[in-house]
């Protein structure tokens, strides 16, 4: 076994939430939509890490098998964001997200 | 559909439930064919359908009649077949069932329905054919016929009905037709109102109907004829002691909803207005069929009247009132169509008169005979109209024989049927009617029929004073005469134009010709003149001649249900009750006729003088009778009576409330509506358009989730 | 003493918002030297609890690579989201896959681990530094105004990182009864069976237990690659409307 592994399930839950809150914050507060979109890759790692920790925990394959979905959600997430993202830029040459919010009361 | 109505034939040809069922098919059918097809592709072919679906019905309702007139029922399984009461019932559908309540879609044949069907579907078919020439070129011609046909089905399903709520439904359905064709020119603010006046003042008795039919059914746990005239409900004593209010209050409804259906008084008061529809509309259904309803109805219900004597006097009465006042105004009118308008009335009168005495087959008799005479009467007014142009007053038209030849003989058998002149139709069952009055055992029968003789002295009069103002004396024509009705549409319609081409092509009167010489119309128009003139003439005889025990053919067709010493179980009553003895013979009905004879030539010779012969007489006699002519004039008064009761209160009644409406309903809507506005205005500044914010609201939510979940399941002291 | 994670979060809340881009860089060295003594000061707290309070005897090394890995991890997703320059966020959150594949090879997920690499870095990054490169404003040299000021961190902070003190709360100070052991079950005395972990293991459970979610997973790809080039194509009558008035400037 490796002589350099922490043992303790809390660590993992803990670092996981501390990126999770960290890419929110980023998803928050930044405005330039990629960025956004990467912070919301930043929460993904976050959950990842809780997912392949329970499944340590557990010793069972379920949680890793949630993180090749969640992968995969994510490439698809990136692609069609992007994509999007893309195609706002070419509508108004930026990508300030303030840009659209056409949608206000 | 097909496979489903093949079910209800027998394996030996079809059956009589089939035909009957078929007989409101037909015009159903055209009906929706023609309104959904109409506009487009029939056009100003519409009435070939119409003609068609109405022309099948006659022939099964035809059919029918002959058959319960040999007495030929085939069998057939699944239909009840009553031998000794002599009716046929049979189910088509089950329409609706509710609980322990069930209303069947079913008919019920008896000679008294199927003498209805047949005149009904008969006369229709004549006006069908009339209405072709009659509303040629006329814009929505097919939705006339959409009408005329909806009609006849509301009307067959009406008289075929087997219990109270499909009767209710073909009521209401002649009422909704009768509403459509009444405003069929919508355009004129008339036909509107007058529409709408026929709608409210059928409201009041559809609303009594539909009352006695709740009763009925609390009383007797079904809707159906057959159960209730001949169950076991009528014949025992019990039924009687334990719903006596009941029993009471069913037929005085049901009366008051065949006044207003049947124009009696005081819901008489829309069917002269009703003439603002297209005259073969009041032809048949203001005339000839639609407003006979009340009297099927309460033929049909005679059970539940003859236990009741007081109702049924009340009938008569009215019946008596109606007619006698009806006469009278008709004496002062000078529109051709509501001079006739008013002599239905009066003659429904005599209708109810003759319920009224429990002479059943006597009113029957008189609506079969009156509907070939009124609607001949009203076809030769239409005849009149279209050919004068649209004008109907009876002072701007005379001697109108030397152009109308044709008209002026069928008019002049219609008038000699309603005048109750000796030979005609109307001589036999008015004549009957009285005397069936006077031989009544009731004491007031003998004054019944004095009013009924009297009356029928002014009938004779007025019939006469129309015919010889307008198609006697000198030649008269009003400046509009020759040309086409001014329609009541300005829409422009390519089709119209043409259609008016047409008839201008093929008329005998061509606009250019100065003067015209026949004003009869095309041979549409005047071949059901012919037919019904000579019914007007002769149907009459089907009453006196080729019965049994003395009696007319349609008695004894009729006695099976309607006559009082028939074999019916309900004349089994009660005993204590008080029944209606046979009638007994007051004076001898040979008397009778001759008086009647009398009275109607007499009514005939004075019209004569003062109409005819010395037309300035009657300008003095009506002088120096100013005021009652004036009274007369204006209907007894009877709609500004009805104004200042009636509108006038409820008018002002409508103001109050309208003005507690703005201060207190609208005051508070406006109070309601204000908070929504006010909680939306206040929100909208957190709808930033910006997904930043939405997503700290959404992050925020979940967060105050988290927190309550975890507070809550585990208690604010954090356990480490 | 039982609240010190929480105040740790309080610290770092502090230190996030003094890195946000604000256009002032005296205060992201600020920021930057309360993060690296909060994260210090919070990794010798964890490494301590582990070792004196919580962890079992006998159970072996509290290992020290979590430590390290975690907290570049930290260090570098805060990079990504507080870089003004997109390219160097994209950059930074390589160093962050790496740094998590670090983690799962701690974990024993070695497949993931190469997986995450592979996918993320490979694939999932260039797709983004594409379009940074695709969609920067041309001639860009100094940053955009949006990259280097960014919109109310404040409020953003205080509702991320209420939400982290939440999560904090409820794992480490938690009901016993409902909690979970804090250690893994496996540790250096009593390993896990050979069998976790290796590619066989994981590819039975994909293929048995989680067939239908991954064959939808696949439609899943297929459509987002549809919508993609949908999306993505040179719309011409679009960029035509650019002209036709009611877009608000920006």
């Amino acid at each position: 076994m490796q002589p350099f592994d922490s043992p303790v399930l809390y660590n993992y839950l803990a670092l996981g939430a501390a990126l999770f809150a960290i890419g929110l914050v980023g998803f928050l507060a930044r405005r330039n939509m990629i960025i956004m979109f990467l912070s919301t890759e930043v929460m993904f790692q976050g959950i990842a890490i809780n997912l392949i920790a329970f499944s340590r925990y557990h010793l069972n394959a379920d949680g890793q098998s949630f993180v090749i979905f969640l992968l995969t959600i994510a490439a698809a997430e990136a692609s069609l964001a992007l994509g999007l993202v893309v195609m706002l830029f070419r509508r108004r040459q930026t990508l300030n997200v303030d840009a659209w919010s056409d949608m206000q009361g | 559909m097909l496979a489903y109505l093949t079910n209800l034939s027998s394996n030996q040809g079809p059956s009589i439930l089939l035909m009957a069922a078929l007989i409101p098919i037909f015009p159903l059918a055209a009906a929706a064919i023609i309104g959904l097809l109409g506009a487009r592709v029939l056009k100003n072919s519409s009435h070939v359908l119409a003609i068609a679906g109405i022309g099948a019905s006659f022939i099964l309702a035809l059919s029918l009649a002959w058959m319960f007139y040999t007495g030929e029922l085939p069998f057939h399984p699944g239909v009840i077949l009553d031998k000794n009461t002599n009716f046929f019932e049979g189910t088509i559908y089950h329409w609706m069932s509710i609980g322990t309540f069930t209303a069947d879609y079913g008919v019920y044949l008896d000679p008294l329905s199927s003498l209805f069907l047949l005149f009904v579907t008969g006369i229709s078919l004549l006006i069908f054919i009339y209405s072709s020439g009659y509303m040629k070129g006329d814009y929505g011609y097919f939705r006339f016929f959409a009408y005329m046909s909806f009609f006849v089905f509301s009307m067959t399903t009406l008289v075929l009905a087997n219990n109270f709520l499909l009767l209710y439904l073909g009521w209401e359905g002649v009422g909704l037709a009768s509403y459509l064709l009444v405003g069929y020119y919508y355009p004129k603010p008339s036909a509107r109102d007058a529409a709408t006046k026929a709608f409210m003042v059928n409201r009041i008795g559809d609303t009594c109907f539909i009352i006695a039919i709740f009763i009925i059914y609390i009383t007797f746990h079904t809707m159906r004829f057959s159960e209730i005239f001949y169950g076991n409900f009528l014949a025992s004593n019990h039924f009687h002691t334990e719903h006596p209010t009941a029993l009471m209050w069913i037929p005085l409804l049901l009366m008051f909803g065949a006044f207003a259906k049947s124009a009696q008084f005081p819901l008489h008061v829309w069917l002269p207005d009703a003439m603002e529809g297209p005259t073969p509309v009041s032809a048949l259904i203001h005339a000839a069929t639609m407003v006979t309803a009340g009297v099927y109805l309460i033929a049909r219900c005679m059970p539940l009247f003859i236990n009741e004597p007081a109702v049924l006097h009340l009938v008569g009465i009215i019946g008596c009132f109606t007619a006698f006042m009806a006469a009278t105004i008709g004496m002062c009118q000078y529109d051709l169509k509501r001079i006739f308008a008013y002599s239905t009335v009066s003659q429904l009168g005599y209708m109810f008169m003759g319920l009224g005495v429990a002479a059943g087959s006597a009113a029957v008799f008189h609506v079969f005979t009156h509907a070939f005479f009124k609607a001949l009467l009203f076809l030769s007014a239409g005849s009149v109209m279209h050919a004068m142009g649209g004008e109907l007053d009876i002072r701007k038209m005379s001697g109108l024989r030397k152009k109308m030849p044709i008209t002026t003989v069928c008019i002049l058998t219609g008038c000699l049927a309603l005048a109750g002149f000796p030979g005609f139709s109307g001589f036999f069952s008015k004549d009957e009617i009285i005397s069936a009055a006077m031989n009544s055992s009731w004491s007031w029968g003998p004054l019944l029929s004095v009013i009924g003789i009297i009356t029928a002295l002014i009938t004779a009069y007025y019939t006469f004073r129309v015919f010889f103002r307008v198609f006697m004396g000198d030649l008269a024509l009003p400046p509009t005469a020759g040309q086409h009705e001014p329609s009541a549409f300005t829409l422009p319609e390519e089709s119209h134009g043409e259609a008016h081409a047409e008839d201008h092509a093929g008329d005998k009167y061509s606009s250019h010709a100065d003067e015209p010489d026949q004003l009869d119309g095309e041979p549409a128009m005047w071949v059901p003149l012919i037919l019904l003139a000579i019914g007007a003439t002769f149907v009459g005889y089907v009453g006196v001649f080729g019965g049994t025990d003395n009696e007319g053919l349609l008695q004894s067709f009729l006695s099976r249900v309607l006559s009082l010493n028939g074999p019916q179980p309900y004349l089994l009553s009660p005993a204590g009750l008080p029944m209606p003895a046979a009638p007994h013979e007051l004076v001898s009905p040979a008397l009778m006729m001759s008086l009647g004879a009398l009275v109607s030539i007499a009514g005939i010779l004075v019209a004569a003088y003062f109409h005819w012969i010395n037309r300035h007489a009657a300008t003095i006699v009506g002088a120096s009778l100013r005021p009652i002519a004036t009274f007369l004039e204006n209907k007894w008064y009877f709609d500004e009576l009805y104004d200042y009761t009636l509108v006038r209160p409820l008018r002002m009644l409508g103001h109050i409330l309208s003005i507690m409406d703005r201060l207190v309903v609208d005051f508070l809507v406006f109070v309601i509506a204000f908070f929504p506005q006010f909680i939306g205005h206040s929100l909208k500044p957190t709808e930033s358009g910006r997904l930043r914010y939405y997503g700290i609201g959404m992050i925020a939510g979940v967060v105050i989730i988290v927190i309550g979940v975890i507070y809550l399941l585990h208690g604010p002291t954090p356990t480490p | 003493m039982d609240y010190v994670l929480l105040l740790a979060s309080a610290f770092g809340a502090i230190s996030l918002y003094l890195v946000m881009p604000r256009g002032r860089e005296s205060l992201v060295k600020l920021g930057s030297l309360i993060g690296i003594l909060t994260l210090g000061a919070s990794g010798i707290y964890l490494f301590r609890w582990a070792v004196e309070n919580a962890l079992p005897a006998g159970s072996g090394n509290p290992g020290v690579f979590f430590y390290i890995f975690g907290a570049i991890a930290l260090v570098s997703a805060v990079a990504v989201i507080s870089h003004p320059r997109p390219i160097y966020s994209a950059l930074y959150f390589v160093l962050l896959t790496l740094s998590t594949a670090g983690l799962f090879l701690m974990l024993q997920a070695e497949f993931i681990a190469v997986v995450l690499v592979i996918i993320y870095a490979g694939a999932i990054l260039v797709t983004y530094v594409f379009v940074i490169m695709l969609a920067s404003p041309a001639g860009a040299a100094p940053a955009a105004d949006y990259d280097r000021i960014s919109a109310d961190p404040l409020v953003a902070i205080l509702v991320s990182f209420t939400f982290l003190g939440t999560i904090i709360q409820a794992i480490f100070y938690g009901d016993a009864e409902t909690n979970p052991n804090p250690f893994f079950n496996t540790n250096a005395t009593t390993p896990p069976p050979a069998s976790y972990g290796d590619m066989q293991h994981l590819g039975l459970s994909l293929y048995s237990q989680y067939a239908v979610p991954l064959e939808l997973a696949g439609v899943l790809l297929t459509i987002s690659l549809i919508g993609t080039v949908i999306i993505a194509r040179k719309n011409e009558p679009a960029v035509h409307m650019l002209g036709s008035g009611d877009v608000p400037s920006e």
